[in-house]
């Protein structure tokens, strides 16, 4: 491959590094750790390894082996058999996230989050907060009991409380995010008609209020849209990371994975464009990216409507100033595909939003790729009832707030005003930890986990689908709709509820003659979809239906010009050039500021989760705690180096926060994620950061460095500085010239004694290896991988992986099995423009080629090497390989040499340095206690009983899931036949949204992995490092840009 | 002379050390009291011997379909004895339970380390092999003992020696057709990758 001549790099350090770096990047632990020594000094460790030694000997002999009880069921249900895994269909829904999963428990306990295929929304995949969800139900900090002025009281006297008190009040609000559940909205209305009067304001941290409003202006429904990004040729967001954390993330990941699904015989892809203010992970897939200031957001959509206006005819907006690279391009691209185009915007402007409708509504995409006739629910929040709910508050109009397990003194913008004002007030949490909001509250009367109770839930019109308990109750806690039911006299279990209101309300729709049946079976898929439309279906619905406007007659959309729109397929009113003009030039400043999501933290609301900070941001690599990030000009015009304290706001001390250099961002603009700065949980203690929520809209005055706070990267560990044979990459171009890919073919030679050169593989010291009955293969499609990292969440979850914290991921001693390299490559004008770019440039050259780097990611896992180089190496054999092909780690061997580590070329082995999962001497090794869940019997519930909980002094590593190949093994035994394609599924492709991962076996002809090797063989597939022939038996595909061949700035240059 | 004594001596010594430290944790032989004076002698064993014949499938419920062969829950128990034997003062731990909801707290006899992953139905369904193979002639036995070693060395040596059951199995036939196609010798779990690491550590 041509392009394949690009550099790549993981972090600046690679480009400009220093000797400790070069010195540290050899090694695979950095020279200057010395904790464990200073902590325990030689002499004492020496001492006490002889006295072990005899300790150990006198008491094996002196004593008996523990007796060890078996204690049976005493009456066992007859579907659990110990030992075997359970499944249960379930839904989980956070605020207004939501996907379809199957829970795997195991002796009637919770341990893994599988996506669910049957969903045609969330398709079988997840994300990492799916992932890491059902760790958070054996979350120590969760509440236990109910609550009266922070002490623990009883529920019925609780209740009984509460319920005089709301007889009382004048007026009654009940706070939510969104809520998808149609029985809960049912509940609610109930609890309304008890109450007359009392009001439900529904608001989401990370707010869609414009959105939604914008909607309802030109299509009367306050709803947001389905999108559909597989049918999208042409992809172009405005600061949407929909990839990431934007609506219904994995939906979209889905689809646009399929969008970029080619072949040697389907050379069809979507081409994405992406203009945004953060180097997001959606922005880090697209083709093309340009970097934006916030305040140029309005007028960049606004350059692209007059683009396209112009090209159809229509209206112009006036006064759009700007000029943005690409934004001419795209709009070709997009007038070359109507009705296959799809253009989003994060935008908190209605006005904006506005814009955006328009431009999917010329281009004739309502009703193909985007679709308000088949709205989602997912975000329903009204900032502006929030804001005056937060008045009525204030001024006591509202004297009893009920906060159905939501947090808004902490994630609303009127957060701090209604926190104080609450004070003295009938103020009700059903929050399930003592946060911001329920510590001000009166009452606490927690809620349960997701898997602890019953739900349905309506992400999408005519998408049902129901939650039920995995697990019985931990602690006595309540579901926030139960409680309202207590607390309105609506008798029965709001089990009883969400059946009844199956029964009148899905099932009709659904058809079907027996409840019992429709019920069953509704239970076992957990899914219930009906083909019909909103206005079908809520049109004539009554009472349960989610609380909607009903759809307003709009005028038919008015397409003027030449070029006409295949057909109208959405009726819009209330759109005006003149209207939205003002919108549009947004005030500027010299340095921006602009929040955002991180892909694995989200909102926030799982904070004490620690699988989510382990998780290292896909973009930023970052684990545990919040930074500032900004660009390498930005940084160097105001002296600022990574991990530099600073005051960001100006006359707001409290945000102080360490810098984070990200290349890609927009030059003079700061970026801080939501979610951090709070208080309250083991885990979230240790975490710095300042809250964005509450913050404003502040201006921006970077402070002065004041001191240092290191920000726990993984970005180069375990670095290769990106060897060419490490990653491949082309263009779709180059691509379809099939016979010319194949000869730019990136094919290491190795010259021989003879000085002929070959290929690796013919110098050849290892015996032949033969493979009888399984050859177990993975395929990984970088042209699929998003970064999302579920992947890794859910290799955590599987296998059992310790969580190290902050100050060991900064010594470099991670221990995720599975990790996904980010590259950073330089845009191919710098190639043209100078061959010589690699190392030791200066900063200026640092900055031009950080400005806007392109991004690769790269899985990376154990590559179960034929030839492996661990292997030979290791004196106690404890590393050997399989006749199935994989390179097995026995544990109970390993002696911790660490040579195999040390000769491995992929750098994918993890040395457990403590004893993280028993050790919570907290003054020895400070931090497990908080990060490690499994230091609590609690927390350890959720270990895997198949895998290995793994000692201190002991190598590891990705298994390829070995437990579920030998489980999936004999399943086949048992029933008599050979494992089909498809009943083994690794973790990691288990979870992953965008089917970037292929688990098989190479013996079997018709595996979709043998297919896929055997076809991209000659073009895609390679091996990483296949001039050291080691032979892996994973395999990765090439990754294919849609962009143009050497793009036109080489042509002129 | 008295060198090569002393040399034996140490060598001999040195066996002795060996083998105790090999001991340690094998705990064959084992056969802990019980809360209740189960014998299995009158529940699986012969009539001749004065049992019942039960199949151990009736209680052990787990043992063709899980890892674990599973000690039966107390209402399997109950099934006979709220008819049989009702009111013997043996079973009174039986009825407690019942009554107060506490199961019953058994000593567990075979006690396999974390480490070893172990699967009652590859060797029972699979298999095809007689719970007598490891744990003895349980059917004789009043007091259940550990039969076998259960050490790494007896699981191995089982695997070298005993041939598959895999005639009329398809998951097998191919790896049958292979090896008969190399050797006349039967095909033993080690000819199919039975001793490798992962088959039973991970």
């Amino acid at each position: 491959m041509k392009e394949s001549k690009k550099e790549y790099w993981k972090g600046l350090e690679e480009l400009n590094p220093t000797p400790e770096f070069l010195e540290d990047a050899k090694n695979e632990f950095p020279s200057t750790l010395a904790d464990v020594m200073e902590e325990e000094g030689t002499t004492r460790r020496d001492f006490l390894k002889t006295l072990g030694f005899g300790m150990a000997a006198v008491s094996l002999a002196a004593c008996e082996a523990p007796v060890r009880k078996a204690i049976p069921y005493l009456n066992k249900p007859e579907t659990i058999d110990p030992g075997v895994p359970n499944y249960y269909a379930s839904t989980y829904m956070q605020g207004g996230d939501y996907a379809s999963v199957v829970i795997k428990t195991r002796e009637g306990r919770p341990i893994k989050v599988e996506g669910n295929k049957l969903s045609s929304l969330s398709q079988g995949g997840t994300n990492a907060r799916v992932q890491a969800s059902v760790l958070s139900l054996y979350d120590e900090n969760r509440l236990q009991k109910a609550y009266k002025e922070g002490k623990e009281a009883k529920w019925n006297a609780v209740d009984k409380e509460i319920i005089s008190g709301l007889q009382g009040a004048s007026k009654i609000a009940i706070v939510s995010n969104t809520v998808l559940s149609p029985t809960t909205k049912q509940v609610i209305k109930d609890f309304q008609a008890k109450y007359p009067g009392s009001e439900h304001v529904t608001y989401d941290a990370v707010s869609y209020s414009a959105m939604l409003d914008a909607n309802k202006e030109m299509y009367g429904t306050r709803a947001l849209p389905s999108h559909n990004f597989e049918k999208a040729d042409v992809i172009v967001s405005f600061g949407a990371d929909f990839l990431g954390t934007w609506i219904s993330d994995i939906e979209y990941a889905k689809q646009y994975s399929k969008g970029k699904k080619v072949s040697n015989k389907n050379m069809k892809m979507s081409r994405h464009y992406q203009f945004e203010t953060i180097m997001s992970m959606t922005g880090a897939n697209a083709d093309y990216r340009t970097p934006i200031k916030p305040s140029e957001q309005g007028k960049a959509v606004a350059a692209l409507y007059n683009a396209i206006a112009g090209k159809m005819g229509g209206e112009k907006i006036s006064g759009v100033k700007g000029n943005f690279e690409n934004l001419d391009k795209a709009a070709k691209d997009l007038m070359a595909a109507k009705g296959k185009s799809l253009v989003v915007v994060d935008s908190s402007s209605k006005e904006v939003n506005m814009i955006v409708n328009k431009i999917n509504e010329m281009l004739g995409n309502y009703g193909k790729t985007i679709n308000m006739d088949k709205p989602s629910f997912q975000r329903q929040g009204d900032d502006s009832a929030m804001k005056s709910l937060v008045a009525g508050v204030k001024s006591g109009s509202v004297d009893a707030v009920i906060f159905l397990a939501c947090n808004p003194v902490y994630n609303s913008a009127q957060g701090a005003d209604l926190g104080a004002a609450l004070n003295g007030k009938l103020a009700i949490s059903t929050s399930s930890m003592m946060d911001e909001t329920a510590s001000v509250c009166k009452y606490v009367c927690p809620e349960t986990h997701y898997l602890e109770n019953w739900d349905d839930a309506e992400p999408k019109a005519g998408m049902f689908s129901l939650g039920q308990p995995t697990i019985s109750k931990l602690f006595e806690n309540r579901q926030g709709a139960q409680s309202l039911m207590t607390w309105s006299g609506q008798a029965g279990e709001y089990v009883d509820k969400v059946k009844e209101n199956w029964k009148s309300y899905v099932m009709p729709l659904a058809g079907g003659a027996s409840f019992e049946a429709f019920w069953n079976k509704a239970l076992h898929d957990g899914v219930v979809e009906v083909n019909a439309s909103y206005s079908s279906i809520h049109g004539a619905q009554g009472a349960a239906a989610p609380v909607m406007d009903a759809v307003a007659e709009g005028e038919v959309a008015e397409v003027e010009g030449e070029e006409m729109v295949e057909e109208a397929a959405v009726a819009s009113s209330g759109f005006t050039v003149s209207a939205v003009a003002a919108a549009v030039n947004a005030k500027s400043a010299d340095i921006e500021f602009i929040k955002y999501q991180k892909v694995a933290i989200g909102d926030g609301a799982q904070l004490n989760n620690p699988w989510l900070h382990e998780c290292p941001d896909p973009v930023t690599k970052a684990c545990w705690g919040d930074y500032v990030s900004m660009s390498k000009a930005t940084a160097f015009a105001k002296g600022l180096m990574q991990d530099d304290l600073i005051t960001v706001f100006e006359g707001n001390k409290d945000v102080k926060l360490p810098v984070m250099i990200q290349p890609g961002q927009a030059d003079n603009t700061v970026a801080i994620a939501y979610g951090y700065g709070r208080k309250g949980g083991k885990c979230i203690d240790t975490l710095n950061g300042a809250n964005m929520f509450t913050v404003g809209n502040p201006t921006v005055a970077l402070g002065k460095k004041e001191g240092t706070y290191q920000i726990a990267q993984t970005q180069t560990h375990s670095t290769y500085f990106g060897r060419e044979s490490v990653i491949q990459e082309s263009t779709l171009d180059q691509y379809k010239d099939l016979e010319q890919f194949n000869k730019d073919k990136f094919t290491p030679l190795v010259t021989g004694p003879d000085g002929v050169a070959k290929a690796p593989k013919e110098f050849d010291l290892y015996d032949k290896y033969e493979y009888e009955n399984h050859h177990w293969k993975l395929v990984v499609d970088m042209n699929s991988c998003t970064g999302c990292s579920a992947c890794v969440v859910a290799c955590v979850a599987e296998n059992n992986i310790p969580t190290v914290g902050r100050q060991e991921v900064i010594n470099r001693r991670d221990m995720h099995w599975m990790r996904i390299d980010r590259y950073y490559t330089m845009d191919q004008k710098f190639m043209d423009n100078d061959k010589s770019f690699g190392m030791n440039d200066d900063e200026e050259r640092i900055k031009a080629v950080a400005a806007n780097p392109e991004v690769v990611f790269q899985p990376m896992m154990c590559q179960h090497c034929n030839h492996a180089s661990c292997e030979n190496v290791c004196p106690v054999a404890a590393t050997t390989h399989s006749t199935e092909g994989l390179n097995m780690m026995a544990y109970n061997r390993c002696i911790g040499t660490r040579y195999c580590a040390n000769n491995c070329a992929y750098k994918v082995r993890r040395f457990n340095w403590f004893n993280y999962a028993d050790n919570d001497d907290a003054a020895r090794r400070k931090g497990f206690s908080e990060t490690n869940p499994t230091l609590t019997d609690l927390g350890r519930m959720v270990l895997n009983p198949d895998v290995v909980v793994r000692f201190r002094g002991v190598m590891e590593k990705c298994t390829m899931c070995v437990q579920r190949i030998q489980y999936g093994k004999l399943e086949a035994k048992k029933a008599g036949k050979r494992p089909e394609d498809g009943d083994i599924v690794v973790a990691c492709q288990q979870a992953c949204p965008s089917d970037a991962l292929t688990f098989g076996d190479f013996n079997d002809p018709e595996s979709a992995v043998s297919k896929m090797i055997r076809d991209e063989q000659k073009e895609r597939a390679y091996v990483v490092l296949e001039e050291v022939n080691t032979q892996p038996n994973v395999h990765y595909l090439t990754k294919i840009r849609n962009r143009e061949v050497l793009n036109e700035e080489a042509a002129k240059a | 002379m008295i060198p090569i004594l002393i040399l034996l001596g140490v060598l001999g010594g040195a066996k002795a050390g060996l083998d105790f430290v090999w001991g340690i944790g094998v705990q064959q032989g084992y056969a802990p009291g019980q809360p209740i004076e189960f014998s299995h002698r009158i529940h699986a064993g012969t009539q001749e011997n004065g049992g019942h014949e039960i199949d151990c499938n009736y209680c052990h419920t787990g043992v063709r379909k899980s890892k674990n062969a599973n000690i039966p829950s107390t209402n399997i128990c109950m099934n006979c004895h709220r008819e049989i034997k009702k009111d013997s003062p043996k079973l009174q731990p039986l009825r407690d339970a019942v009554a107060s909801g506490k199961p019953i707290e058994w000593v567990r006899i075979h006690n396999l380390p974390d480490l070893a992953y172990f699967n009652h139905s590859q060797h029972v369904k699979v298999g095809g092999i007689e719970c007598q193979k490891c744990h003895g002639e349980i059917q004789e036995m009043d007091v259940v003992e550990q039969h076998a070693e259960l050490t790494m060395g007896w699981c191995i040596n089982c695997h070298r020696e005993t041939q598959v059951n895999a005639e009329g199995n398809a998951y097998y036939d191919k790896l049958l057709e292979m090896h008969k196609d190399k050797t006349k010798e039967p095909m033993t779990v080690e000819d199919i990758g039975g001793l490798e690491c992962a088959k039973c550590h991970y």
